[in-house]
């Protein structure tokens, strides 16, 4: 029983966590058919801007807002740093943007270090209790108001997400550029602006991400490797694009993760391999993801 | 696009469209028989000699020069893949990590002598990567890129589970290590062991470039471009696009292992460390800054970040920030130079040449080579069952092919007799070029039967097909445009001149002669269609009809017995249509049948033998082009009812 509540509390809080960096990639990848591979680092960036904005004294709740704004401006700052140049492509064969996405993560996490440092540093969580209930024991599992909020969070975010793609101009134009760029043009959309909001809202996810996992994981500079990586694999299991599909993705690596540790003793380090043998069965058998839609192939 | 790069020839103002990420790098016009062409390689081993020499008592930059060398040989590597086929693995330091257990750990502990390692790594690492290869076989672009990501991550992954086999993250230390102090060269200083590691990986890395070097001049590295330029064309000239790209994948990974069998014997320790997507990535932009697709390339992105560590300014400013270095370096190559140094390097090259031309100097050029007269002229293949069709080269019953609910063709019968000139006519979407598609085996027929040479094409592939007799060109030109004129034409070939793998990296006699037959056969072709004074221009430079020509001279390097021509005319002016039907005729008269799709009718009638009119996926009429023209039903279908 302790085992069986272990996975079900550890499975969905590490599934959100995941699924909260993966909604970046998908937000992107609807208008572009791009995997912004900085996604991560973008995280990494929120989450010391926030810790900053904490120390000067204001509190988590002004920080986390102030963390949104300034990832809007991150987010734009990497579209034009590692897309713009790129010029008009075709995203699906010239796959020049991987290398310039990874780029500049690797360049944000270096200019982290150079700066800030590479310490692990804490956040409050952005409440520690609800009417004064603090923690929950079931089978001796402690539940959090932090680890609560997470997956409550994740879940009306994929809710408003959803929202956004399927009510909105602004989804539909997402959709539009994605399928045809060059006619979406046409019709009077925006292309380069949509593309660039996209960006700026992947940043302003990855503040709200930054600032629900600090709690758990702190803020730390591998967090943009490591999770950035789990994340990816989520949203491509889930399916590129879709964000029903992120979560679903998140909650399979959660669960996966979880259920692994608690079989073998060797404790996480099955974890991955199992992951990616699941990936890579899954990429093999069914590119698209559970969610997505196969790429249309012209002959 | 094509009619402006065609301007732009014409009048020299522009030199070429600029390069793209993954497009690989222009050559510069080739003059073969140059000696120059050594000069590189001649260059590198003098450094080499030279680096080895002076810096004999150096430890730092004798390491330094060590991994340079092996990581040149994997930036080869990867550039077979990369540069030349044009496709992006996330995860070849993976291999680096396969090669250091196959080569340094596994090889010894069955007995094998530690000299020999390093086959057991090309081979164990070759082998994943065909494994790899055929996990992605049905997958394109970015996901292939995203399988060989996760490829990458998972073998760190394992290894650092396996703690008893493979030693877990610390890695398992190399017990039987290579002796290298007895390398020549090395001598009997205090470094002798790692001098002589260094010409041991020296030598590795001049082999590497023999083996890059053989490969990219023959059928196979020729294979790889015409993939990375189009996969569709290289299909149906008899390119195996699957072999192809299994045997790109192998090759490349087999380099990368090797490598690691180097690499293991500098750290006498194999682990995950160095097999990380990091790792992958850093790979990719040695590649990427040194230039994708040239032979020099790798090895000068290679050297340039091994030895550039060395500088003391360098390793004390980014030793902790490696990341910012390749990042930056990387954001800055795809985005501004995609060509990389060398290609920058050739693109002044060319424009120095072009601006000779502009000024009236000529560009020293070789003039084509001329060839005997019987390989001018297309040829049938003689075939055993040769005859077995009756006269009659294609038969076609009951073909249907629907795509949803829309039957693009729907029970069509037809019959191409031998030695014809047969037109296959109708309105804007009736089913023409999806019945070049599905004779061709692009698409799967719903149902029916297509017989070459009353022989069943059923299950066929499009290169199979292109082995039985058939080819074709495409409405849509799809020439590989940064190869030149003659390679697409040899490529054209590929069926017809057959080397293996092996021969060709070796470059054994029988790999000459065979690539000097096929050379003399692309240019005796390009005689035929009058492209041989621009034989060693690039494909995509041609104007626009010389660029119909090439697709034509193309088709008729696997010697066919049937050519289909997918609207060869269209965007031609009325001289040029001229030339063509003269073409065409030649084509006929060398015994050569024709099925011609085309809409200009002068065309049609006056060179056709039989024509028949599709409307709606339906064969509405049949007959000599007087019959055709005279029938109700195809005034209708092209006029509407109302005129018939």
């Amino acid at each position: 029983m302790t085992d069986f509540v272990q996975i079900l509390v550890s499975g969905l809080t590490v599934g959100s966590v995941i699924a909260l960096v993966a909604f970046g990639y998908n937000i992107v990848f609807a208008a572009t058919r791009i995997v912004n591979f900085a996604q991560g680092s973008m995280l990494v960036v929120a989450g010391y801007i926030a810790f900053s904005v904490t120390r000067a004294g204001v509190p988590i709740w002004g920080a986390f807002l102030i963390s949104i704004l300034a990832s809007l401006g991150v987010g734009v700052l990497v579209e034009i740093v590692a897309i713009k140049p790129l010029g008009r492509f075709d995203p699906s064969t010239n796959v020049g943007w991987i290398l310039t996405t990874f780029g500049v993560s690797l360049i944000a996490v270096d200019l982290i270090k150079k700066t800030v440092g590479a310490e692990a540093r804490p956040l409050a969580p952005l409440a520690s209790s609800i009417f004064g209930w603090k923690v929950a024991r079931i089978s001796g599992v402690a539940i959090t108001v932090p680890d609560v909020i997470l997956v409550v969070a994740t879940i009306l975010i994929v809710i408003g997400l959803e929202q956004l793609q399927t009510r909105t101009a602004l989804g539909r134009a997402f959709r539009a550029v994605s399928e045809d760029r060059q006619t979406a043009g046409l019709m009077g959309i925006n292309t380069e602006l949509t593309v660039m909001i996209t960006f700026a809202l992947a940043g302003a996810l990855a503040a709200i991400g930054a600032v629900l996992i600090a709690p758990r994981l702190f803020v730390k500079l591998d967090l943009g490797v490591n999770l950035g990586v789990q994340a990816f694999i989520a949203a491509v299991l889930g399916g590129l694009g879709s964000t029903r599909g992120a979560i679903v993705g998140g909650y399979v690596i959660g669960f996966t993760t979880a259920i692994v540790s608690t079989i073998t003793s060797e404790g996480g380090s099955w974890g991955p391999v199992v992951v990616f043998v699941v990936f890579l069965a899954v990429l093999v058998a069914r590119p698209e993801g559970i969610f997505g839609s196969p790429a249309v192939e012209k002959v | 696009m094509a009619k402006a790069e065609t301007e732009a020839r014409d009048t020299g103002e522009v030199e070429e469209v600029p390069g793209q990420f993954g497009q690989g790098v222009l050559p510069i016009y080739r003059r073969p028989g140059e000696l120059i062409r050594f000069l590189p390689v001649l260059l590198l081993v003098l450094f080499i000699l030279w680096f080895g020499h002076s810096q004999a008592d150096s430890r730092k930059w004798i390491d330094l020069g060590t991994e340079a060398c092996y990581l040149a040989i994997a930036a080869m590597g990867v550039n077979i893949l990369l540069g030349y086929t044009g496709i992006l693995s996330l995860g070849h330091a993976a291999f680096f990590v396969i090669g250091g257990y196959a080569g340094a750990i596994f090889s010894p502990a069955i007995g094998l002598p530690p000299w020999t390692g390093f086959l057991l790594a090309f081979v164990g690492a070759a082998a994943m990567g065909a494994l790899l290869a055929v996990m992605c076989s049905h997958l394109r672009g970015f996901y292939i890129s995203v399988v060989t990501f996760a490829f990458g991550a998972l073998i760190p992954a394992i290894v650092v589970v396996a703690k008893d086999q493979l030693g877990g993250p610390a890695g398992r230390s190399v017990d039987h290590f290579v002796d290298t102090s007895k390398v020549p060269g090395a001598g009997h200083g205090p470094f002798s062991l790692q001098l002589g590691l260094f010409y041991l990986c020296a030598i590795f890395l001049l082999v590497t470039v023999f083996l890059c070097w053989n490969l990219v001049r023959s059928r196979w590295g020729r294979a790889y471009m015409a993939i990375r330029e189009s996969e569709v064309a290289a299909r149906v000239s008899g390119v195996n696009a699957y072999l192809y790209k299994v045997t790109s994948f192998a090759l490349s990974a087999g380099f990368v292992g090797v490598a690691g069998w180097l690499g293991a014997q500098r750290f006498v320790l194999v682990s995950s460390q160095v097999g990380g997507p990091d790792q992958s990535f850093r790979y990719v932009i040695t590649v990427v800054v040194g230039g994708m697709g040239t032979l020099a390339g790798p090895i000068l992105g290679a050297f340039g970040f091994s030895l550039g560590f060395g500088i003391t300014w360098v390793q004390n400013t980014f030793r902790d920030y490696q990341g910012l270095l390749f990042g930056t370096l990387g954001l800055l190559a795809v985005a501004t130079a995609p060509e990389g140094t060398v290609g920058n390097l050739r693109r002044y090259v060319r424009a120095y040449n072009l601006r000779r031309v502009k000024k009236g100097g000529a560009v020293k050029q070789a003039p084509p080579p001329t060839v005997a007269p019987e390989l001018s002229r297309p040829a049938v293949r003689v075939r055993d069952d040769a005859d077995a069709g009756n006269g009659e080269v294609l038969r076609v019953s009951g073909l249907t092919k629907r795509f949803g609910g829309v039957a693009a063709l729907s029970e069509l019968d037809l019959v191409v007799r031998r030695g014809t000139v047969h037109a296959l006519i109708g309105p804007n979407g009736s089913g023409k070029t999806t019945f070049i598609n599905v004779v061709t085996g692009l698409y799967k027929p719903t149902s029916g039967r297509i017989e070459l040479d009353g022989v069943s094409l059923e299950g066929l592939s499009p290169a199979a097909r292109s082995g039985r007799g058939l080819a074709r060109t495409f409405q849509n030109l799809q020439l590989w445009r940064r190869m030149t004129v003659l390679d697409n034409v040899m490529v054209g070939a590929h069926g017809r001149y057959r080397v293996g793998l092996l021969r060709s990296l070796l470059s054994t006699p029988k790999s000459i002669r065979t690539e000097r037959q096929a050379r003399e056969r692309a240019w005796g072709l390009l005689h035929f269609v009058g492209l041989a004074d621009k034989g060693r221009d690039l494909a995509g430079t041609l104007p626009f009809p010389d660029m119909r020509r090439l697709e034509i001279a193309r088709a008729l390097a696997s010697d066919p017995e049937l050519l289909l021509l997918d609207e060869p005319a269209a965007g031609m002016q009325v001289s040029e249509i001229h030339d063509l039907a003269e073409l065409i005729r030649q084509v006929r008269d060398a015994g050569v049948t024709v099925l011609l799709i085309e809409h200009h009718m002068d065309l049609v009638m006056g060179l056709s033998d039989t024509v028949s009119v599709l409307d709606y996926g339906q064969k509405i009429a049949d007959g000599s082009p007087a019959d055709v023209r005279n029938d109700r039903r195809v005034v209708a279908a092209y006029l509407g009812e109302e005129n018939a």
